[in-house]
């Protein structure tokens, strides 16, 4: 265990602007030790894109549009294509009906964290998950 | 906009469009060029605009925006030509939408302040271009939430009434009644429903929907049970409606005007409420005009400030959310999801190439430039925008304008 920091990028696919779930969860997540790239709007090449050029261990997907499964998907392909899928995990949040959690896990996504999540579940979590 | 307002009859129903100051223009006015297109005169047109700047800056984020003093400019510009100089006369130019930001975290005192600081802001604007406040303070309108804290949400009403009537009398000088009446629409807090057993979600709604009707509300939104788990579906709204119907059209609460007037607590809190807002619209206007308090971070600031307390006090069980953090349930997974069509993207795709096959390009880029042009100066850009979006031009196109002219903005988000 070395004290490298837990890097982290948080982004927003598409251009939907609610914003509140991602800058909250961010901010837990820098209180708890960890360093955080806010990407803010982000297409899906730029978030592989810096993910790979900040080395991040984590990337946040915060998506309140409906369009989880497709952007998500989406994204992981790129991850795959860039050979970098394995070195990374990837969390989603957002307004996502239960019924789509277990399709997310199944394409490859660590956890999902839908309205009422409580933030000190997602630091344990990244926490148990990247040893560093 | 003609697939839009397809079978509405728009000369009889008073249609919301919920767009910001930095789309409002051209979305605007793509639906009053369709409208003079199916034979309305649009003078006689009802509506509202939301054209709210705090909702796209401190309420959501859009995508690459311009700093907020153009955005009060346009937002301006969009009140000045509707109303004073008379094009829609009876359209509603603005609603400043407390509910979107109260949504993201700060209290019923915040939203009020909020609201009216940013609505002086904009009074000042008009009054500083030459115009009268009685020419269009009327025509301005608010959209507040109905939250959990039952009293305290109906003192705010009351409070707010007070203030704005104290507002146009004694800082704008208005003598006409009508013009110190502080008309509004609520909208039940979405952020107070849950994933987990959905169905209490319609309790919720109900109780806040009777604190709206009680305040005394002019219109109201009450939201779908689903509201935490995707898009309404045609059940949950219409169950929505339908509560808000049981009040308005079973119980005869409507029948009378203030009902709780003269309750001790009511009164007091009524009190309560007013003085600490009219403190804090002072705190904000110390920092300047609305502009101001955002372009200097201050209003980000205290936006962070409340969501990250409300969170804490979420997550020490001090707010109670049933089911979330008191009772808890296992997420729901019964509910009719509501799914978007995907290919949707692609039918609007299809449809701006057709259109910019179709338009005269040459004509266009001639308008455009005059809103380059008219972006520079201090001239209203509503009139060109009409021709441009005449001519086709697209929400897009006249934005990028916006961006090449005043350039893009980055939100001090203060995380």
């Amino acid at each position: 265990m070395s004290d490298k920091k837990i890097r982290v990028l948080m982004s927003k696919p598409g251009i939907d602007g609610h914003w509140r779930g991602g800058i909250v969860v961010s901010r837990a997540l820098r209180d708890a030790g960890m360093e955080l790239i806010f990407g803010g709007f982000q297409n899906i090449k730029e978030i592989v894109e810096s993910a790979i050029h900040e080395d991040v261990d984590v990337i946040g997907l915060s998506i309140h549009s409906g369009a989880h499964l497709a952007y998500t998907q989406q994204v992981i392909d790129l991850l795959k294509e860039r050979g970098v899928l394995e070195d990374i995990l990837i969390i989603v949040g957002g307004v996502i009906p239960a019924q789509d959690f277990p399709k997310l896990k199944e394409i490859g996504v660590a956890n999902v964290y839908g309205p009422g999540s409580l933030v000190s579940d997602i630091v344990e979590f990244i926490k148990e998950r990247i040893i560093k | 906009m003609f697939a839009l307002t397809e079978d509405i009859p728009i000369d009889k129903v008073s249609v919301a469009l919920v767009v910001e100051p930095f789309t409002s223009a051209p979305v605007c006015a793509m639906y009053f060029n369709m409208a003079k297109m199916r034979g309305y005169d649009i003078k006689t047109l009802i509506g509202t605009t939301q054209n709210d700047i705090l909702t796209m800056t401190v309420g959501y984020i859009p995508y690459k925006n311009v700093a907020p003093n153009h955005l009060l400019r346009l937002a301006c510009d969009f009140i000045e030509w509707t109303v004073p100089m008379k094009n829609v006369p009876r359209w509603h130019p603005i609603n400043f939408t407390g509910y979107n930001y109260r949504e993201g975290g700060i209290d019923a005192v915040q939203e009020l302040a909020f609201v009216f600081a940013s609505a002086c802001s904009h009074i000042d604007n008009l009054v500083d271009r030459g115009w009268k406040a009685e020419d269009f303070v009327n025509r301005l309108a608010f959209h507040l939430a109905a939250h959990k804290d039952f009293f305290e949400e109906i003192a705010k009403y009351r409070a707010a009434r007070r203030i704005w009537a104290t507002l146009m009398k004694d800082r704008y000088n208005i003598q006409d009644p009508k013009s110190m009446e502080f008309r509004f629409h609520v909208q039940t807090a979405g952020s107070s429903l849950t994933a987990q057993t959905p169905k209490v979600n319609i309790v919720r709604t109900a109780i806040q929907a009777l604190e709206a009707n009680l305040g005394g509300c002019q219109s109201l939104h009450t939201n779908s049970y689903d509201e935490a788990i995707c898009l309404p579906s045609e059940e949950a709204a219409l169950i929505a409606l339908r509560t808000q119907q049981v009040i308005s059209e079973e119980t005869r609460i409507t029948n009378t005007i203030d009902p709780l007037a003269g309750s001790y607590f009511i009164e007091w809190l009524t009190d309560e409420v007013e003085d600490r807002v009219l403190k804090y619209i002072d705190k904000i206007e110390k920092v300047g005009s609305i502009d101001k308090a955002l372009s200097t971070g201050f209003l980000y600031k205290e936006m962070r400030d409340a969501f990250h307390k409300r969170r804490a006090r979420i997550e020490k069980g001090e707010e109670i959310f049933l089911g979330v953090n008191k009772y808890p349930e296992p997420y729901d997974t019964c509910t009719d999801v509501f799914r978007t069509n995907e290919s949707a993207i692609e039918i609007e795709v299809d449809r701006i190439k057709k259109l910019k096959a179709r338009r005269d390009n040459a004509k266009l880029e001639t308008i455009l430039d005059k809103l380059r042009n008219i972006c520079e100066k201090e001239e209203n850009v509503m009139p060109i925008i009409m021709e441009a979006t005449k001519e086709g031009a697209t929400v897009g196109e006249i934005c990028n304008i916006y961006r090449e002219i005043w350039g893009i903005w980055e939100p001090p988000l203060a995380i």
